[in-house]
């Protein structure tokens, strides 16, 4: 075997070993939810997720949710660090398939509402600014879904309760270092002011 | 032909660094995520074959950007080191030059079923019935179906069974009442109510007793059915590998006749200019000839679609094939001419 060969060959096991050893606790934050494939490919796999972004939006629009899901999965497979993937399937089940548009009634749009924020609570376990999604996770239940008139969403515990949810994704968002959390905050305790102002 | 010859030059195209980088590029293409993603499972997701096509768009990158060069670097391996022997031996040009067409082309086979045992073993669904495209109908233009109009298709001819499906491709659109609707759709017995707010398809069983498909608007909105071939039939397949053998062969047919091109041009210049030359053309037919003829064409597209979607591709046509046949022809004729003063200089 030459030198060559040789080296190759170490460089190989050390690349293997590299990828194989994975020690979350020594690894920067959000790393340890990395896929294999994004391990070793690094900022291709985010470039790769793009892709699979763009091909899930084209999927939907040509009518094959089921396979437009399963490029979502691939992207958050391949990038799950990148909040923004998860805040693109979140909106789609909150604002998509939760519209009244594509859902009938309120129990279909509460599905289809709970699934885009567990998206964004699974998310906020794997991506590397968990206070992103934290944060978004406030917004859109604060600033829309508490606004939604109860009998065209009939949320258990109605905007009372998604406003204290909002505040406790806030508070979170806050604690992680969210720099916008605190204006959030303030915009959730007026709007429970008002609510019980209305006796609501 | 020499059949040393020919295992030669398929080594050369499938090196063991070669196969490794493919297959290597397929299983990372193909890897699933061992952390749960966030699906609820309250709703379909077809990962499966997401993934299937996802693992033969990235083999298939890697086919063609590692076979081409060492292809069309064969007629240099020709005119440097290689006319000594080869020139003093009694093969003919016409041997040598088919034996190393036929190497690249096994070299490729090679090459594409790596991929596909990939493909075949990282999919999970095995148990999976497996459809193929039946056949496909409907207007050669949309229909717009206002509140309670409907729209028939009869599938008279086509081979229908109990375990076809048919599928009807429609979307709601301008001129009602409402930005979406509802559409009864099915076989005169089995009729299903779907609410249409996007782009979909309406899928349901058939029934080889009535063989036709109808969809009625019941709603207040304006449904199209989207032509042309609004209307598809599919029907369970025996395909090898559930398709996957079948995608082989229109891959390893694009790239062996690419490859081909590569060897053909390559004898006239430099192996990098050629490669770049050979898909430079392949580009140029797509765009300007009917892609149905054409190696990696339209069948080649559609074929990759099927397994995106977890269904299996249909045969290989005739009409790629011959034309994959025609270009090897040329791309010989093409290493064969150059061949010809080389072999007079070295047998003189």
């Amino acid at each position: 075997m030459t030198t060559r060969r040789i080296a190759w060959s170490i460089a190989a096991l050390v690349l293997v070993a590299l990828v194989a050893l994975d020690r979350p606790a020594a690894l920067a934050r959000g790393r340890g939810s990395m896929g294999p494939a994004q391990r070793l490919l690094g900022p291709i796999a985010s470039v790769a997720a793009s892709v699979e972004w763009i091909r899930f939006r084209v999927v939907l629009d040509g009518g094959d949710p089921a396979r437009a899901y399963g490029h979502a999965r691939r992207a958050l497979d391949l990038d799950a660090r990148t909040p923004a993937g998860w805040v693109t399937l979140a909106d789609h089940f909150v604002f998509g398939r939760a519209s009244p548009l594509e859902a009938e009634d309120a129990a279909e749009r509460r599905k289809w509402i709970r699934a885009g924020l567990d998206v964004l609570e699974r998310g906020e376990r794997r991506t590397a600014a968990p206070e992103d999604l934290a944060f978004y996770a406030a917004v859109v239940k604060a600033t829309f879904l508490a606004g939604i008139p109860d009998e065209a969403l009939g949320w258990p515990g109605g905007p009372r309760a998604l406003l204290e949810d909002a505040r406790r994704d806030a508070e979170r968002a806050l604690e992680l270092g969210g720099p916008d959390a605190a204006a959030v905050l303030e915009f959730i305790a007026e709007r429970l002011r008002d609510l019980d102002e209305e006796g609501r | 032909m020499i059949p040393a010859l020919v295992a030669l030059h398929a080594r050369r195209v499938a090196k063991p660094v070669t196969v490794a980088v493919t297959v290597g590029v397929a299983t990372l293409a193909a890897l699933g995520a061992p952390v749960e993603p966030g699906f609820t499972g309250e709703f379909a997701v077809d990962a499966d074959g997401v993934r299937a096509g996802a693992t033969w768009t990235a083999g298939l990158v890697a086919l063609v950007a590692l076979t081409l060069v060492p292809a069309a670097r064969i007629p240099a391996r020709w005119f440097r080191a290689e006319g000594s022997w080869l020139g003093t031996s009694r093969a003919s040009r016409s041997t040598i030059v088919a034996s190393a067409g036929a190497g690249v082309a096994a070299g490729c086979l090679a090459l594409t079923t790596a991929v596909a045992a990939v493909a075949a073993i990282t999919v999970d669904d095995r148990q999976a019935e497996v459809y193929e495209l039946g056949a496909v109908a409907g207007p050669t233009r949309s229909i717009v179906l206002g509140p309670g109009e409907s729209f028939e298709q009869s599938l008279e001819g086509t081979a229908l069974t109990r375990a076809s499906r048919i599928r009807v491709r429609v979307m709601p659109t301008f001129g009602g009442k409402a930005p979406a609707t509802r559409a009864l759709h099915g076989t005169p017995d089995r009729l299903t109510t779907a609410r249409v707010a996007r782009r979909a398809w309406l899928e349901v069983p058939a029934d080889p007793s009535r063989p036709r498909v109808a969809v009625t608007n019941v709603g207040d909105g304006a449904l199209a059915v989207l032509g042309p071939d609004a209307v598809e039939v599919w029907r369970p397949s025996r395909a090898l590998l559930g398709g996957h053998a079948r995608l082989a062969l229109h891959v390893a047919l694009f790239v062996a006749t690419l490859a081909a091109v590569a060897l053909g041009v390559g004898a006239w210049m430099s192996p990098g200019i050629a490669a770049l030359l050979a898909f430079a053309l392949w580009i140029g037919a797509r765009t300007a000839l009917p892609t149905g003829w054409i190696p990696g064409g339209e069948h080649l597209g559609v074929a990759l679609a099927a397994i995106g979607e977890g269904r299996s591709p249909s045969p290989l046509g005739a009409g790629p094939v011959a034309t994959a046949v025609a270009l090897h022809a040329a791309a010989w004729g093409s290493a064969r001419a150059a061949l010809g003063s080389w072999f007079d200089e070295v047998r003189a």
